[in-house]
């Protein structure tokens, strides 16, 4: 009896966890954090501030300047937040691979999705489209794998090689996930449109 | 340490994430039950030939550009532990050696079809995810996620419904035998499972670091504890715990899985040393 009771609870603990797919829910989860990360840790240095000063009124010209920086950088992660559904920079590195992984085979789920990840850039030149695809290469914990994301930088019309870094260079990339096919070839590609990239100073 | 929950509470929202979670617990609890049964018999070894086996199955599956090739190593993995275990005790080739063919034949077999049929551009990646597990237990599918439930919940039911004559089988063999346990089939039963287990346990943690998981919580409860039921239930408790742990150490930390529970299995091995001879110097006293 004990045996059956131990198989039911392992049985419904694998039902619960697997049923929930609402990606809607991941989304909202992500942006969420991210914003009230922010605010949680303006308000934590600033009281923590304040503690520091022994409840002084008037803050000092150290504490408005940082407040001012903090607020920009409010803004700035709020801007950027806001139209960034997976932010793939806040992730350990097994999660980014995991997340390209799955937007690659699961490509379905993703698109329309905006990502925004880090990785090194490369591009290869495919002689029977007689085009340059540029990618966002992430690799995984043991660095023996790794994962690219072709990105379309803007609306494409960026001249490389003079434009574009050189290959390895570390860069951000943000855009909007899509799945399309060559003419004349029936595999299903996906990439990021309409990206912007930025370039990770080390 | 908050802001650690918050990402692992981020973190646990992606499918995948629990997936991965929950076939790593009980690829865990799996290995874990069958690891003592294999300690005791000292069949220690086995797993590590077995998951060199698995890994030249795959390779073939790889070669035949299978989509879902676990049913195609399992059948394979399985075979070979039945030939391992059944022929290897009446042949001129002896135990040891035996498994010592099966693992480094497979090893080699294995690498050389996926240099000579594979169409991956990305060959040393693709056989260092194989052997060293990597992310792998993050991106199952989810045929793979259903298959690996379900085989664990089929191993851990065998584990409990025929426990006694495992025991017996485990324990001494020629008594069970001369009590009327047909060991032969229960070794037969074992020799399936552990495969099947080998099978699971690479997809945690990598062909190459299989053992571990099969062999380090049996050794650390048996520090601890002496009879085979106390045994059993430390080693399911310690393995479930450093599997869980080392998987949410790597996902936070962005560390390769297998070697995050490996080297979480082996600080737990030596915390368990302390704690036994701890508490054999008590019982002296």
């Amino acid at each position: 009896m004990k045996c059956v009771k131990i198989m039911i609870a392992l049985f419904l603990l694998l039902i619960l966890a697997g049923c929930s797919n609402d990606e809607a829910v991941v989304n909202r989860v992500i942006n969420q954090n991210n914003v009230d990360q922010v605010i949680d840790q303006l308000i934590e240095q600033t009281e923590t501030e304040n503690n520091s000063t022994n409840l002084e009124i008037e803050p000092s010209n150290q504490s408005k300047g940082d407040m001012e920086k903090w607020n920009a950088s409010a803004e700035k992660s709020e801007n950027e937040v806001s139209d960034v559904d997976y932010d793939l920079t806040k992730m350990s590195s097994d999660m980014v691979y995991a997340m390209v992984y799955q937007m690659v085979f699961e490509s379905d789920e993703y698109v329309g999705k905006t990502f925004r990840l880090e990785g090194k850039y490369y591009t290869i030149y495919y002689d029977l489209t007689k085009k340059y695809y540029h990618y966002c290469l992430i690799e995984d914990a043991l660095a023996c794998c790794s994962q690219g994301i072709e990105f379309v930088w803007g609306d494409g019309s960026h001249v490389y090689p003079d434009e574009y870094p050189q290959e390895g260079t570390k860069i951000v990339v943000q855009g909007t996930f899509e799945t399309y096919k060559e003419d004349g070839d029936d595999y299903l590609y996906c990439r990021l449109k309409d990206a912007t990239m930025e370039i990770v100073n080390e | 340490m908050s802001t650690i929950f918050d990402k692992l509470s981020l973190y646990m929202q992606y499918p995948f994430v629990r997936y991965a979670v929950i076939v790593g617990i009980l690829i865990a609890l799996c290995s874990s039950l069958f690891g003592v049964i294999l300690v005791l018999k000292r069949f220690s070894f086995i797993g590590d030939g077995l998951s060199h086996v698995a890994f030249g199955a795959m390779a073939i599956a790889t070669s035949l550009k299978v989509t879902n090739n676990m049913p195609l190593i399992l059948t394979i993995t399985v075979v070979c532990a039945i030939l391992l275990l059944r022929t290897g005790q009446n042949t001129k080739i002896k135990g040891d050696a035996t498994l010592a063919m099966f693992s480094v034949g497979a090893l080699a077999i294995g690498y050389l079809l996926m240099n000579v049929f594979s169409t991956s551009t990305n060959l040393s990646g693709d056989v260092c995810t194989v052997l060293f597990g990597s992310t792998s237990i993050l991106t199952l599918t989810k045929i793979e996620v259903w298959l690996s439930a379900v085989l664990s919940v089929f191993v851990v039911s065998i584990f409990i419904l025929f426990y006694n004559k495992i025991f017996a089988v485990t324990f001494d063999e020629s008594f069970a035998q001369a009590t009327g346990t047909k060991a032969g089939i229960y070794n037969l039963l074992i020799a399936v499972i552990v495969a099947v287990i080998v099978v699971l346990a690479m997809n945690l943690v990598g062909s190459l670091l299989v053992s571990a998981l099969v062999i380090f919580p049996p050794l650390s409860a048996m520090r601890i504890f002496k009879s085979f039921k106390s045994v059993t239930i430390c080693s399911a408790i310690v393995s479930v715990f450093c599997a869980l742990t080392g998987m949410l150490i790597s996902i936070l930390g962005g560390t390769p899985v297998g070697s995050t529970i490996v080297a979480v299995d082996i600080v737990a091995y030596v915390l368990a040393s302390v704690i036994g001879n701890i508490l054999r110097r008590r019982c002296a006293l």
